[in-house]
């Protein structure tokens, strides 16, 4: 069964991309993990064996980032998560289906309604994934 | 085409990012008007559809598919690096994206891309990239 704190992301499937949190160190660190399936949608149309798409690679960490956020300061109400923005992302081997990935992600500071995260994500036994130098996260009102 | 050989060579992608396109020289602008019918925007947030802001990088990706016509068949384009990507507004259902951007080939096989999303003539952002054909 999935770590309960993955039922607060504001997401639903099929836009629900990390599978399950295997250590948190709320306001410090966290590790997840997020298995690439063939039938995901990205899939429907495509080689089944095809890397993972970079943008849906991304938005697994972003989340797993969230989560770390959300795990020392849950979402109220009326808020709305953004994702505001990344500097310095490498991109390596991306993952195929039957792979599963593990993100590494560490906060670097929280201020105001806003929050920045650094990490990493690979395949176990492959070349890392990604490299994330900063990314940002808002809180923001509903509109 | 035989639908076989179309899904052997397809690569996976998210959704559909770019509506229209036109480019001049080592510029381009694509538009995408979003849809709460989009892959993914039914999770992205229930009752509240937001375009999520990976797919910009997506709708350039494209947009630099398109831009780079004369790639082989069977090679893609995929992102690299980000260099940085900013998003100051979201986009939701029933907005028109437009993305505005200039290329500058760092190789035979390397393109840096730095764009200008506009959600509505409203700032939307900033993106810059590295992409890749991979063939």
């Amino acid at each position: 069964m999935a770590h309960p704190l993955i039922a607060t992301l504001p997401h639903r499937p099929p836009m629900v991309l990390v599978d399950d949190i295997t250590d948190l160190y709320p306001g410090d660190r966290i590790t997840t993990v997020k298995h690439i399936d063939p039938i995901e949608i990205c899939y429907r149309d495509a080689n089944p064996l095809a890397p993972y798409p970079v943008t849906l690679l991304l938005e697994s960490f972003v989340q797993s980032a969230a989560l770390l956020w959300f795990g020392s300061d849950p979402v109220h109400p009326g808020e709305q998560l953004l994702f505001a923005g990344i500097t310095n992302a490498d991109i390596g081997a991306p993952p195929i289906p039957g792979q599963t990935i593990v993100h590494h992600v560490k906060l670097l500071a929280c201020i105001g309604s806003n929050a920045f995260f650094t990490g990493h994500c690979e395949v176990p036994g492959s070349p890392t994934a990604l490299t994330v130098e900063r990314v940002a996260l808002a809180r923001r009102p509903l509109a | 085409m035989n639908t076989t050989t179309t899904r052997t060579a397809s690569p996976a992608v998210p959704l559909q990012a770019v509506d229209t396109f036109t480019a001049a020289g080592d510029t381009f602008t694509v538009t995408k008007t979003v849809t709460a019918e989009d892959p993914y925007l039914p999770g992205h947030f229930p009752g509240n559809p937001i375009y999520p802001g990976v797919f910009y990088l997506e709708t350039v990706r494209q947009a630099i598919e398109k831009w780079h016509c004369h790639q082989p068949a069977t090679s893609t384009i995929t992102i690299t690096m980000i260099r940085h990507a900013r998003f100051t507004r979201p986009a939701r259902a029933g907005d028109t994206i437009t993305v505005t951007g200039h290329c500058t080939r760092t190789g035979d096989e390397t393109v840096d891309v730095d764009a200008i999303i506009d959600i509505d003539h409203s700032a939307g952002g900033t993106l810059q990239l590295t992409l890749t054909l991979q063939r």
